[in-house]
């Protein structure tokens, strides 16, 4: 069991479904902390930005809605697979399509995972334990070793 | 929660018998219909995703449970050729080791592993994690390939 606060960065369009994957996440005994994000014009001036270490908090782990309204999923998960600091933090991908090309696409660029987006507090609470005890309890994640 | 049409074909490249054994020991409680398929060393395990003889009609992998240290070729050398293939790149590999070092890890995210496990000492906390991945990866995870 650690307790070292976990860094959490979400990026989703959608502030409610945000608010309710964290309150999720509250109700595990995780220590985590969440920076987020609702759009990609948000999203590449935080990756910039980061690389210059204008940016605190490297994220343990990314959590990413393939569908945000101003760039397109994939493309930003090359962005942030491309980053030098960013590079191999684990992303999870949620959506609500089965889209399978997308789907392909996704893993082919290097997502660690997709799920499908929680619609309702269960799923929410179903993606918030997962991400405690998989991500969190059971893999070793490459920040354990790296700090900024 | 993924709705399951057909078993979820898993390629595990083990060369310890008595991790196989563990792992498909563990796996039988599973809530999903699996299709595990056991390969000893990195060899075989490119051979069997290249549907090379006498692999030439097993099913593509849907997940990927992948040693590092591994006889002929190794994890590494397995991950290196795999994200060198565009019809491979895509199969999620969870890495399931002894090793825990720093070095181990760190390259093999670089090299496109999905997920890092370190094997754990002791028959309950194995089979423990052995359910763990079942119940993210076979359960919740969205898998290419499947419907």
């Amino acid at each position: 069991m650690t307790f070292r606060t976990r860094q959490i960065l979400i990026i989703d369009d959608d502030a409610d479904d945000i608010l309710i994957l964290e309150e999720c996440l509250s109700r595990t005994s995780l220590h985590f902390q969440v920076t987020a994000l609702h759009t990609g014009s948000e999203a590449i001036p935080y990756l910039h930005e980061f690389s210059h270490g204008k940016i605190e908090g490297k994220p343990d782990l990314i959590i990413l809605d393939l569908h945000l309204p101003d760039i397109e999923g994939v493309e930003l998960i090359h962005a942030i697979r491309r980053h030098v600091i960013l590079r191999i933090t684990p992303i999870i991908v949620y959506s609500g399509s089965d889209d399978q090309e997308r789907l392909h696409a996704c893993y082919a660029a290097g997502v660690n995972c997709c799920l499908k987006k929680p619609s309702n507090i269960d799923e929410a609470m179903t993606l918030a334990h997962a991400i405690h005890e998989f991500w969190f309890t059971t893999i070793q994640l490459p920040n354990s070793y790296v700090q900024r | 929660m993924t709705t399951q049409t057909s078993p979820i074909h898993v390629l595990m490249v083990e060369d310890d018998a008595e991790d196989v054994v563990l792992t498909k020991e563990s796996l039988t409680n599973s809530k999903v219909t699996l299709d595990l398929h056991v390969v000893e060393d990195g060899e075989e395990a490119l051979l069997y995703l290249r549907k090379t003889p006498p692999y030439a009609s097993v099913p593509r992998p849907d997940v990927i449970l992948l040693d590092l240290n591994l006889p002929k070729k190794n994890g590494r050398e397995v991950l290196s050729e795999m994200q060198q293939d565009i019809h491979l790149r895509s199969i999620p590999v969870i890495v399931l080791t002894t090793s825990d070092q720093e070095e181990d890890v760190l390259k093999t995210y670089e090299l496109g592993a999905n997920c890092y496990i370190t094997k754990p000492v002791g028959l309950d906390q194995f089979m423990k994690v052995v359910n763990a991945i079942d119940n993210f990866w076979f359960s919740i995870v969205k898998l290419p390939s499947r419907k």
